[in-house]
């Protein structure tokens, strides 16, 4: 029994992977706070857990305000943490890009970052 | 306002559907099958009504769950979250809206089903054993829409959540039906002689319960705490705390129960004394069990300490 008990205990610990439980921000191309030479294609942000597709967005405002993105946002195929949203071609600028995800267990996080884009 | 409705719907929904798997448990297995006797079968027709009414919470609870989420996955004020087709997205395109449409489905079969019970057809343990099965379909399920669910790959995180949700119906949520038990066991009564059965049944089922909820509780809590410090230092890791020390309570009031007065039992004749006695401690223990329940609730809407 007993060693039962400390095989099942040894099997949820090391099977388990680490849990975030709210959905953050782990990565973003382009990065956060970054110079970029030339207007990227698209903005890419990995969250630090599966979101819910359906109430996730990005957004990404010029420095007037304007929103610039192609309104497409969505998930990756293959990874439920990557949401993408398509750009236009960028001018030199700064550009400030505003997130908002809802993870699987319902939670709501938001968040912004900019990055500056030189020709 | 908002948090605090969301935080009782959550304690709700988990106290019904606990209480829900803990009534068909204590039927099973702490109970046992029964004689024809009239105490008995007046017994279980209380239980069959108690798990009614824990499937009308649940189901309610259910439904006001459902309406806080909406609003607070749109971003929509609380009062206009059905005037947009937001509700249907959170119904037929997230996790937290399939599986609510796999619970209320159950909901509603097991009220179909406790409805034969009440009604006295035969195949009785068939209907009970079913009633059984859904209840810990219905119990497993919260763990698919609880933080540890939202990990990205560990499924074993949700074994754990799923063990440490049974464990903790088929203990707490047996409670209840407990302090009904004893409050009908009167000896001398067919119920009554069964007493110290139930007792010792009753109290291997909880301390196996309390050995998974331990080793459970523990892997949880390294997952979605982190560390000692993340412990003292976070609103999440004072609620883990709250629970603990609710728990410990919890443990000592069932160890008391089960060493003082269980001796007490087998060294002398039951009277009506010593089980109000032990009634007004299991319901001590249930109240405490809610308290618990509520702690919980919090720690769902709460984020973790591990992720700050």
């Amino acid at each position: 029994m007993k060693n039962m008990i400390v095989s099942l205990f040894l099997i949820i610990l090391t099977g388990t992977a680490r849990v975030e439980a709210h959905a953050f921000l782990k990565e973003a191309e382009p990065s956060v706070g970054c110079t970029v030479p030339s207007s990227p294609n698209e903005v890419r942000i990995r969250f630090t857990e599966n979101i819910e597709p359906a109430f996730s967005s990005i957004q990404v405002f010029d420095s007037s305000g304007k929103e610039m993105d192609k309104r497409d946002v969505h998930l990756d195929r293959s990874d439920r943490a990557l949401l993408h949203v398509s750009l236009p071609r960028l001018g030199p600028g700064t550009y400030k890009v505003v997130w908002r995800v809802v993870s699987v267990d319902t939670h709501v996080t938001n968040g912004n970052f900019t990055f500056r884009v030189t020709r | 306002m908002f948090i605090a409705l969301l935080i009782i719907a959550r304690t709700a929904h988990i106290g019904a559907t606990i209480l829900l798997a803990g009534t068909f448990t204590f039927k099973l297995i702490t109970l046992g099958p029964g004689g024809g006797s009239d105490d008995f079968h007046d017994l279980q027709l209380c239980l069959l009504h108690l798990a009614l009414w824990s499937l009308v919470a649940a189901f309610l609870s259910s439904l006001l769950w459902f309406w806080l989420e909406v609003a607070n996955m749109s971003g929509l004020p609380a009062m206009r979250a059905f005037s947009t087709t937001a509700w249907q997205m959170v119904l037929f395109e997230t996790k937290f809206g399939h599986v609510l449409q796999l619970r209320l489905g159950l909901i509603v079969l097991a009220f179909a089903l406790v409805a034969l019970g009440l009604a006295q057809v035969q195949a009785q343990h068939a209907l009970i054993m079913a009633m059984f099965l859904i209840s810990i379909v219905l119990l497993v399920s919260l763990a698919w829409i609880s933080h540890a669910a939202a990990a990205r790959v560990q499924p074993l995180g949700l074994v754990g959540d799923a063990l440490h949700l049974c464990a903790a119906s088929f203990w707490i949520g047996g409670l209840l039906p407990l302090a009904i038990f004893l409050t009908r066991a009167r000896a001398p009564s067919s119920l009554g002689d069964r007493a110290l059965l139930v007792l010792r049944r009753f109290s291997t089922l909880s301390s196996t319960c309390v050995g998974v909820l331990i080793v459970s509780g523990i892997s949880n809590s390294w997952l979605l705490v982190g560390s000692i410090n993340a412990l003292l230092t976070t609103r999440y890791g004072w609620l883990l705390l709250a629970k603990l020390a609710a728990f410990g309570i919890l443990v000592c009031l069932g160890a008391r129960n089960r060493f003082v007065i269980k001796t007490k039992l087998t060294t002398s004749p039951i009277g009506p004394g010593l089980l109000a006695q032990l009634r007004r401690n299991v319901i001590s223990e249930t109240c405490l069990g809610l308290a618990v329940v509520t702690i919980v609730a919090c720690l769902g809407v709460t984020p973790p300490a591990r992720g700050l």
